[in-house]
């Protein structure tokens, strides 16, 4: 039935009042009351998320599904949830246990050995190596990992894998739990932490996040208790491990501090001298800046990263370690688009701390990789990128695991050091593409050329016949067309070689986000130079034929010039149609040649200053082009400039547009508390480009050439 | 210095953005085409920014942005109506513009003014201001707006004024669209469906019908709520419907029966009666020769071509794009004609190719990367026309990718599934391998404006395919011809279609036929192409015989596609649709 038509004028009223912000709170009050608003029937609110299991029917266990077979329960892959298939441990079918005991293995992709699955995986290591222990009954690992599993995920899959019927459960997880944690948080904790904030800054965030964290670990573990431990099936827990000696935190190198503005220029002024000490190998000039940084901004990762630089280099290492860990530990509170997986020390401790607790066996991977890296920092060795661990890390996990599991399963004591090889010895091509796999992945999170170039060496090493996937590479993330729809991408995907790459489809450029992949092809060329194929030339006309510079307007926001990884701290707002920098600089790459000048087009403002003094600044190649008039404005500002062609290079050039500091607007930032607003406060826009492009001037030109033949 | 507004419609379904300069309409384009979200109804930034390059201009150079509803007046009859179920205090209520604002501000950047105009009063505005006409009496007919779901009102140059309206709940395209959904197919989507499905029906329930909804004098009429559910339901319907009827809604996808034809002639044949009835009444108020129509209903081209045919307005234009994407037009040319305090001057809107295009080079490049077999026919284009006339003469189906993309539901000739009308076997092979899509479904003929009158019912230009006609044709044309010997009509001129208007010449040089099978390049549930990475994924993904982008042609007979098939249904951007069992009226 309709409402009352009387009630219109009530309604019409009612939303006049509210458009004009009126005072009047009775009338309003009167008429929200006539409406009857308030006693008509609503929706439940969500509760929000929790941790929790979902007791299966026995009829699901992940994607495999129970089916009716003559030797008992079978549990196959359903065609249904095919598309999810590669995000899973390559086993088509669970068969019911037999004469073997069975451990069962829970997980990510730590746990899958990402890069390497599914040709070697760490169940079949953990398999191989458990049954080479002497005293033991033969031992199936059945492999249930998943990549980016979550908590609950995780919880479902440990009730349900009990249908199973495991000895024990491995689970190998943690490096995905910030989701969960940040998936917890509703409006009302973002305007909590707000409040925290500024009462108690980022200390008090760090102190509030931490909390929330532990208690959500502690939950998970009581429920893993609850859905095996309680049903004598035995747990052991792998606590992931971190690359702290090679994983640079690289993008928040680019991120502004969170201070006033004196002490914003006090830790700029510090961090240039303490690059410059680090270029000059002035190891106590690097670590007097450093210390004065991470005294500035406690929660800033760059001061800690460059801290642990003059640690390594001053022979403390111990000090080295807590840095890098500082460093890991600041995209805690968020600040900045850093969405790598990480087991934060929070997660870790609570793991050590709690797990025995509830009936829990631990094996501490970061403290075990720190012991048999002795007198390094476990990097590369152990790790393929931030997470993942090498073949040697692998096998020492398993090795770890397979003797904190052999009491449990035969009640026998074995120490570690006692503990075989599997015999398991993946093939070169393997190992090879594992690392260009790897450089991939480290150059999308925007790591150095220094480990890019060291996977792209090490895939060769390993095997030299990666050389055609690598050239396949480069010719498609080169081009402007969509890497799904290149010639060179079907080729891969047609000889099935990447598949170790998530089938070979991680590959895939995301749609409308295709990078120039600048740093990761000049490495791969560098790389293969030294072993006497040279593409440089191919590079730079395939560069030049792709992306030049010509008379059609170029636009320098495409991700094709103005990113250069997917961890870009400015790009977090995604949805804008302009760019949003956080940082005090923002980097574009074009493709241009010494014979043509350049005329640029650039719309900025600097959102939260109108500063007449502070000037924003244009630097081509590494030399400011002085354009003058390019105030701080909140507004948009149209500037138009030209780049002489003798600044230019043949081949890949670099833009850099400095913005100045601005301290963070506290009154901007109250009224809309929610992830993005709390994001916000804590990384504030320091500069806005709605449109950036660049033209050849013919112009220029024309008249030069005029000028030379009348002379 | 040039005025430049841009229109927005956004927010409900069928997002766009155009962009008026000095009055003139230089761009536009629906938001999903871009996102490939159907039905997008997120603000359209990339539409934003197309009309912004397409222009040549900058976001320092737009002098407007016009919203196409007033969210105040949205606001009142979302809180009468009570859809607002999770407000349960005044703390919760804000300003409504807040959010539209927060939306124009961030996302697209813009720091100027904002103008609401009207949902309905956008809707006149644009229809009548596009329509060529000096005055005109206007009928607005949709599903909701603020409260208006039907307007009368009359325009000329000094603008528009809208004398009378139809308010919520009661609403001839709530009435559809609720038939349309208990009929078993989507709200917002499956009204076209429903239309299409009505030519095989009797009316015989067409009294059932006429108990839904009771006319009333002047422009009135009134919807019998008993029958309805949407105003406190998720569903559109109540039980007494079904009760009505004898019969419990059609699932999605279950077979369609005699009495689900039955019901959709019923409904079309009243609505088609309240539209005749309604412009009869405007007619006599208004005394005007000419009719603008525009709103979602607007769309039902049978109901349009009855009243032309039997109606009291000699003329009649209705805006191609009726549906919410319009509105972004006429909230433009309002603002518009505030900002400059002038009149309007009259202009017919001769095409609708107001979305992106793609330069030969830009094709050619993106063809050299891939694996495709195809030829380049840039320096021979009539060969070109003789090579693709030639396919369709042999029965192919042809993808047809040519120019500035089509604003507005229906493809014209730049992004089209082209066949041969004579073949019988047609309509059910594009329906079933092409377009995958519910086998009923008639398509609609383009035909060369000159030769029209000699195979259709037609005393005048049809150029966007907004109303049907009879099929008087020496040959058969069984594959555009419905049920009820009625088509869709798109005629087809030389000088806003040239590569069309020539291809369809060719096509009549070889057969002696001028008109070609005209149906959307997409597949069911996925927006219509804007690029040529769209156009080849969907080439790639369906049965289509040939592919011709601009001045290429790639035959599948010359690839294999089954890897790229794979690869494309792997890729991991997901399509996402709007779908609605129900009217979304937040």
């Amino acid at each position: 039935m309709r409402p009352s038509e009387s009630l219109k004028t009530v309604a019409t009223a009612l939303s006049r009042l509210i458009a004009e912000g009126s005072g009047d709170v009775d009338t309003i009050h009167a008429l929200f009351k006539q409406l009857a608003l308030s006693e008509r029937e609503h929706c439940p609110v969500p509760v929000s998320t929790q941790v929790h299991a979902v007791e299966g029917d026995g009829k699901m266990i992940g994607i495999w599904k129970k089916t009716a077979s003559a030797g008992g329960v079978v549990y196959e892959r359903e065609a249904a949830s095919k598309r999810y298939w590669h995000q899973w441990a390559n086993v088509h079918k669970l068969y019911p246990k037999k004469d073997k005991k069975r451990v069962v293995l829970l997980g990510e992709s730590v746990a899958r050995a990402y890069l390497y699955d599914p040709f070697y995986t760490v169940a079949a290591e953990l398999e191989g190596t458990l049954n080479q222990l002497p005293g033991m009954p033969a031992i199936e690992v059945t492999d249930l990992a998943r990549t980016n599993c979550r908590m609950n995920e995780l919880l479902t899959l440990a009730c349900s894998c009990k249908e199973l019927s495991p000895d024990a459960v491995v689970i190998f997880a943690g490096n995905n739990w910030h989701a969960d944690l940040y998936g917890s948080l509703k409006k009302d904790h973002y305007q909590e932490m707000y409040a925290v904030l500024k009462e108690h800054g980022l200390a008090g965030i760090k102190t509030f996040v931490e909390l929330r964290f532990s208690t959500l670990v502690e939950t998970f573990l009581q429920k893993v208790q609850e859905c095996l431990c309680a049903h004598n099936i035995p747990v052991v827990f792998i606590i992931p491990a971190f690359n702290l000696g090679d994983w640079n935190t690289a993008y928040h190198q680019k991120s502004a501090p969170w201070l006033s503005e004196k002490k914003a220029q006090s830790w700029f002024r510090n961090r240039d001298t303490a690059e410059l000490a680090l270029l000059n190998k002035d190891w106590e000039q690097l670590g007097t800046a450093a210390q004065q940084m991470m005294a500035l901004d406690p929660f800033h990762p760059y001061g800690y990263q460059l801290c642990a630089r003059y640690c390594i280099n001053s022979g403390k290492r111990d000090e080295a370690v807590k840095c890098l860990e500082a460093a890991r530990d600041a995209s805690l509170i968020y600040r900045g688009n850093d969405n790598n997986p990480v087991c934060f020390e929070i997660i870790s401790q609570t793991l050590r701390r709690l797990a025995g607790k509830y009936g829990i066996v631990t094996v501490d991977t970061p403290a075990i990789f720190d012991q048999v890296a002795e007198d390094d920092i476990p990097g590369r060795d152990f790790f393929l990128d931030y997470c993942h661990l090498t073949i040697d890390a692998i096998k020492i996990t398993a090795q770890h695991t397979a003797s904190a599991l052999a009491p449990l399963l035969a009640a026998i004591n074995i120490p570690v050091e006692e503990i075989k090889d599997s015999g398991i010895d993946p093939a070169p091509e393997l190992r090879a593409i594992a690392h260009f796999s790897a450089a991939i992945h480290n150059a999308h999170r925007d790591q150095p050329a220094d480990i890019i170039g060291y996977h792209c060496n090490k895939a060769l090493s390993c095997f030299e016949g990666v050389k055609k996937v690598m050239l396949q590479f480069v010719d498609f993330a080169t081009r402007h067309t969509p890497t799904t729809l290149c010639k060179a991408f079907e080729e891969v995907i047609a000889a099935g070689k990447m598949r170790q790459y998530d089938g070979g489809f991680s590959l895939q450029h995301p749609k409308g986000h295709k990078l120039m992949d600048i740093t990761l092809v000049n490495e791969i060329a560098r790389a293969l130079r030294a072993t006497g194929n040279n593409i440089d030339n191919q590079v730079a006309l395939l560069r030049m034929q792709e992306h030049a510079v010509n008379n059609d307007k170029l636009n320098l926001l495409d991700p094709f010039y103005s990113s250069s990884s997917y961890n870009d701290v400015s790009a977090e707002n995604y949805n804008a149609t302009f760019l949003q920098v956080r940082a005090t600089e923002s980097s574009f790459a074009f493709i241009a040649d010494k014979k043509s000048h350049l005329s640029f087009e650039l719309i900025y403002r600097t959102p939260h200053t109108n500063a007449a003094d502070k000037q924003i600044e244009i630097i081509i190649n590494g030399e400011n082009i002085n354009v003058p008039h390019l105030p701080a404005s909140d507004t948009w500002r149209a500037v138009t400039f030209t780049v002489q062609k003798e600044l230019l290079v043949n081949g890949v050039n670099h833009c850099t547009i400095t913005w100045p500091y601005v301290e963070a607007n506290w009154n901007d930032l109250n009224s809309s508390m929610d992830r993005y607003g709390f994001f916000n406060a804590l990384s504030p826009v320091l500069g806005e480009i709605h449109s950036f492009s660049t033209v050849v001037n013919n112009e220029m030109l024309i008249a030069e050439n005029n000028y030379s033949k009348s002379y | 210095m040039s005025v430049n507004v841009i229109g927005i419609s956004a927010f409900f379904h069928d997002s766009a953005c155009c962009l008026l300069q000095d009055g003139e309409l230089k761009a536009a384009a629906e938001e999903e085409r871009f996102s490939r979200v159907k039905a997008d109804p997120f603000i359209p930034k990339h539409a934003f920014m197309y009309c912004l390059r397409e222009a040549g201009l900058n976001i320092t150079n737009i002098d407007c942005i016009a919203y196409y509803e007033d969210p105040v007046k949205k606001l009142a009859r979302q809180l009468w109506s009570g859809v607002l179920t999770d407000i349960t205090g005044v703390e919760q209520l804000e300003d409504p513009r807040k959010k539209v604002a927060g939306q124009i501000r961030e996302i697209l950047g813009y720091e100027g003014p904002i103008k609401y105009i009207d949902h309905h009063l956008s809707h006149a505005a644009s229809s009548f201001f596009f329509s060529g006409f000096e005055n005109a009496a206007i009928l607005t007919v949709d599903g909701v707006g603020e409260w208006a779901t039907t307007t009368y009102g009359t325009g000329n140059s000094n603008g528009i004024h809208l004398f009378e309206e139809v308010q919520f709940p009661d609403s001839l395209g709530l009435l559809y669209s609720t038939i349309t959904s208990y009929l078993g197919f989507g709200v917002n989507d499956g009204e076209y469906k429903v239309m299409g499905l009505a030519p095989y029906g009797k009316p015989i329930y067409a009294e059932m019908i006429r108990k839904l909804v009771e006319t009333a004098p002047d422009g009135q009429y009134r919807l019998n709520m008993q029958y309805f559910a949407f105003l406190h339901s998720n569903s559109m319907y109540s039980e007494a419907l079904c009760s009505l009827f004898g019969k419990p809604n059609r699932k999605e996808d279950s077979d369609i029966g005699q009495f689900h034809k039955d019901v959709a002639r019923s409904l079309q044949v009243v609505l088609e009666e309240i539209l005749l009835e309604k412009s009869r009444y405007l007619h006599q108020r208004t005394g005007m020769e000419n009719l603008c129509m525009a709103g979602g209903v607007a769309l039902n081209c049978v109901a349009n071509g009855r009243v032309l045919r039997e109606g009291p307005f000699k003329k009649l234009f209705v805006q191609p794009a009726s549906n919410d994407a319009g509105g972004a037009l006429g909230a433009a040319a309002m603002a518009h004609l505030q900002l400059t305090g002038g009149h309007w001057q009259p202009q017919k809107l001769q095409h609708v190719y107001l979305g992106p295009s793609y330069s030969s080079a830009y094709i050619n490049r993106f063809l050299q990367s891939t694996s495709l077999q195809y030829t380049n026919f840039s320096t021979d284009k009539g060969k070109l026309l003789q090579t693709v006339a030639g396919h369709l003469a042999n029965g192919k189906v042809i993808g047809w990718f040519q120019g500035h993309m089509e604003f507005g539901p229906r493809s014209l000739g730049a992004r089209s599934i082209l066949a041969d009308p004579r073949n019988p076997a047609m309509r059910d092979r594009i329906n079933a391998m092409v377009k995958k899509r519910e086998g009923f479904r008639p398509f609609a003929p383009a035909v060369i404006d000159s030769m029209a009158k000699e195979h259709f019912k037609l005393d005048h230009d049809s150029p966007f395919m907004l109303e049907t006609c009879e099929v008087r044709s020496a040959f058969e044309l069984p594959a555009i011809t419905h049920v009820d010997n009625s088509a869709r009509v798109q005629t087809v001129n030389r000088e806003t279609n040239r590569p069309f208007y020539e291809l369809l010449h060719s096509f009549y040089e070889i057969t002696g036929c001028p008109i070609l099978l005209n149906t959307s390049f997409n597949i069911k549930g996925e927006p219509i192409v804007c690029s040529p990475e769209d156009a080849l994924k969907c080439f790639i993904n369906t049965d289509i015989d040939c592919l011709v982008l601009g001045d290429f042609f790639i035959d599948r007979a010359a690839n294999d596609f089954a890897l790229l098939k794979l690869i494309i249904q792997n890729d991991n951007i997901k399509q996402r649709g709007i779908r609605h069992d129900v009217y979304t009226f937040v």
